[in-house]
């Protein structure tokens, strides 16, 4: 598991969402998308679930995008007709959904990627500063929920040890014993949350003003991360200053290729790998 | 100087009729160790959270009599107030941490204490060094083993700078090695003035150390006795075997866990596994059990090759009590949860599988209530008799004596020998060689991963 100081990521995010909804340019949505991919490899968690939901709202966006718009020049079929749902299927009716599905999929993973590499201690820190209590509350969940993904594991495991497994049978099979294990979760979820509350009153918790032990410096790929960061936030700031030129779809697509958006999207890309590697090294 | 002393002390929980601790009156000096053994439920944690202020400020319920800690009355100073000078190791290190990261969470109660800002990460390596826990440091708790989360729970504590260090059950989760590291930090806390405060049930594994034991039962301090189970070593009487590990190898994430292991266990013969913390005991268990995936060699059963067949299959032939089994209980009534998994029996016969459950493991009095309400021993006993009320042919158990008190391991190894004698083949990982010898007929210890040692333990 790799943690970094979130600051820098934090300036990362913030620039690759700036850079995927300040243009349509497929090119740059298809580098935002990679380098958020690579950043989500770069964290070694499990990034296949991740990966499935972004795929589902990416693959979701982009299936029904051309039904919902109603325009472009060159029509690719038409099916029959349905009240409120355009059924005549353009070209570029598909190509903009699937630039808008690559969008939500690059910033789900854009998100996913930062919370999996930020120090979750240091991050929560930085929140503290604006909300102290809620700030604890979001740390002491966090903390929890590995617990809690253990605990619903032990429970399946509990149940297959006695001859019965959730993922066998029919499905209302599986639901009945899914259910039956979801009380003594919560249960255990309400246990746990006990012994960690007494463990913070034992740890004087609330007998005072806190300090806050000083930030740890940052260290040589922290200070990469925050120089690829600005960089991409100016890049961001190109696109939405019109600098990049604009890109549109409708009524015909423009050209996918011209050079300010070329040297944009790949220069977006090589920073964005050699950020993955140098974190993941 | 008297660091704690408690006077007369009456304790009751809410909603429950007997006192967990009945007019106990102890002093405790700076620097010394003081053991408080006692069986299981007798109110020996119940003790240690009056110290610290929990009871009853945290836990409610009814409170009479005094307790001091430095001449504080604990009725007065609330419980985080108390913690600048107390702090307390809970029995389940696994809930204590509040931050993610190891050297975070150690930082968590001096910035609570508000010790300055600059202060705080000399004190956080401080700690870190007195647990023997420096290496832990840039951890992220939830991937600790058991016996390194309770050296960073140790740290936790001690980066406050407690005056009184209170330990509920720490060698629960050790094997010998770090008990013996135990060993030496409280030493050195107690040679630096700090009163040691430790509850026990295997009194034996800390008694080197303590200048002092009391015995705590039913809540009141009396006179010691020894209760060491007075078993003999078994003579081994081998019959068919029953399970063969064949040449298994497994991995925990990236890690060879297990390297070319071979065990074989026959019926009517009881196994203890032996080996440090992360040596490979638990893996080799839910290997046999089909938990956890095997890369290579087979797991033969009545000389029938399981390796590929799902655990719900090897239900009831094999029977396992993973560790931690107490937290894994299902329903809202041990009766319930004890015939959970018993299937295709008639009434008679699950009648009959109960009574004597309930019988050899001592539940009778805990039938009609809820699994959350029982102590740590206690549960761990339910999670045992709904394995037993299977009758597997192949008994499987990881540290099964957690949180039991002396009486009730004799109530577990009679238990498991007379499975043992019905042709049960028993396999037992424990830290605990007075449990292994005298339950098992055969030792055998697993190193890193390799089983290095194989001898039979034979009566004289």
């Amino acid at each position: 598991m790799i943690t970094r100081a979130p600051g820098p990521l934090l300036v990362v995010g913030v620039g690759l969402c700036a850079l995927a909804f300040s243009t349509a340019h497929p090119m740059i949505m298809a580098a935002v998308l990679v380098v958020a991919v690579a950043l989500l490899l770069a964290s070694r968690t499990p990034a296949r679930g991740v990966l499935l939901i972004a795929g589902i709202l990416g693959v979701g966006v982009a299936v029904l995008n051309p039904f919902v718009q109603a325009s472009g020049d060159l029509i690719l079929f038409q099916l029959p007709e349905i009240p409120i749902f355009d059924m005549q299927v353009t070209l570029e009716e598909v190509m903009a959904g699937l630039t808008l599905g690559a969008r939500a999929a690059a910033v789900t993973i854009v998100v996913m990627a930062v919370l999996a590499l930020a120090d979750p201690d240091r991050l929560l820190q930085l929140a503290s500063r604006l909300a102290p209590r809620s700030a604890l509350a979001a740390s002491v969940a966090a903390r929890m929920v590995p617990t809690l993904r253990r605990d619903a594991v032990a429970l399946v495991e509990t149940s297959r040890l006695r001859g019965r497994s959730p993922r066998v049978g029919s499905w209302v099979a599986r639901g009945r014993t899914a259910s039956t294990l979801a009380l003594p979760l919560v249960g255990s979820a309400l246990e746990r949350s006990l012994d960690v509350a007494e463990a913070m009153a034992a740890r004087g918790y609330g007998v005072g003003t806190p300090t806050r032990r000083p930030r740890v410096a940052w260290d040589a790929v922290d200070r990469f991360t925050m120089a690829v960061g600005v960089g991409m936030c100016l890049v961001a700031f190109a696109s939405i200053a019109g600098w990049l030129g604009r890109y549109g779809f409708f009524p015909t697509m423009d050209p996918l290729i011209d050079v300010r958006s070329l040297v944009a999207a790949v220069g977006t890309v090589l920073a964005g790998i050699v950020l993955a590697g140098a974190i993941r090294r | 100087m008297i660091a704690a002393a408690l006077t007369d002390v009456r304790f009751t929980h809410t909603g429950r009729q007997r006192p967990a601790l009945d007019g106990v009156s102890l002093q405790v000096r700076a620097g010394e160790i003081l053991l408080v053994e006692g069986p299981s439920g007798s109110g020996k944690s119940t003790l240690l959270r009056a110290i610290a202020g929990l009871a009853p400020h945290f836990t409610g319920g009814r409170f009479e009599g005094t307790v001091h800690v430095f001449g504080a009355d604990t009725r007065r100073a609330g419980t985080a107030e108390l913690a600048r000078d107390v702090g307390l190791v809970f029995q389940d290190p696994e809930t204590q941490a509040v931050r993610t990261g190891v050297s975070a969470d150690v930082a968590f109660g001096p910035e609570n204490l508000g010790v300055a800002a600059g202060a705080i990460g000399p004190r956080v390596e401080r700690a870190l060094r007195d647990a023997r826990a420096t290496h832990l440091a840039d951890r992220v708790v939830t991937t600790l083993s058991g016996g390194e989360r309770q050296r960073a729970a140790l740290a936790a504590v001690l980066a406050g700078e407690p005056r009184i260090l209170l330990l509920d059950e720490p060698t629960s989760q050790l094997d010998g090695a770090a008990v013996a590291a135990l060993d030496g930090i409280l030493r050195d806390q107690a040679a630096r003035g700090v009163a040691v405060v430790i509850t026990e049930h295997h009194a034996h594994r800390l008694s080197t150390i303590a200048d002092r034991i009391v015995r705590l039962e039913r809540g009141r301090l009396v006179d010691r006795v020894d209760d060491a189970v007075p078993l003999p070593v078994r003579v081994a009487a081998r019959g068919r075997v029953a399970v063969e590990v064949r040449h298994v190898s497994a991995r925990f994430a990236d890690r060879p866990v297990l390297r070319r292991c071979t065990v074989t266990l026959t019926e009517g013969t009881v196994t203890a596994l032996h080996g440090d913390n992360g040596a490979g005991k638990s893996t080799l268990l839910r290997a046999v059990m089909g938990l956890h995936p095997i890369e290579d060699g087979a797991i033969v059963v009545d000389g029938r090759d399981v390796t590929r067949m799902a655990t719900e299959a090897r239900v009831p032939t094999l029977g396992f009590l993973p560790q931690d089994a107490g937290r894994r209980l299902i329903h809202e009534r041990v009766a319930d949860e004890l015939v959970d998994a018993v299937r295709g029996v008639g009434a008679l016969e699950l009648d009959r599988r109960l009574r004597q459950v309930v019988e050899d493991l001592d539940l009778g009095a805990l039938l009609g209530r809820h699994p959350l309400d029982l102590s740590v021993g206690e549960r761990e006993r339910v999670a045992l008799g709904a394995v037993l009320m299977a009758d597997p042919r192949v008994i499987l158990l990881d540290e099964p004596t957690r949180g039991m008190d002396a009486a009730h391991r004799a109530t577990l190894v009679a238990a498991i020998r007379r499975r043992s004698a019905d042709g049960a083949a028993v396999l037992v990982a424990t830290h605990d060689p007075q449990f292994a010898l005298a339950i098992a007929d055969e030792h055998i210890r697993i190193r890193e991963g390799v089983i290095v040692d194989e001898t039979v333990a034979v009566a004289g």
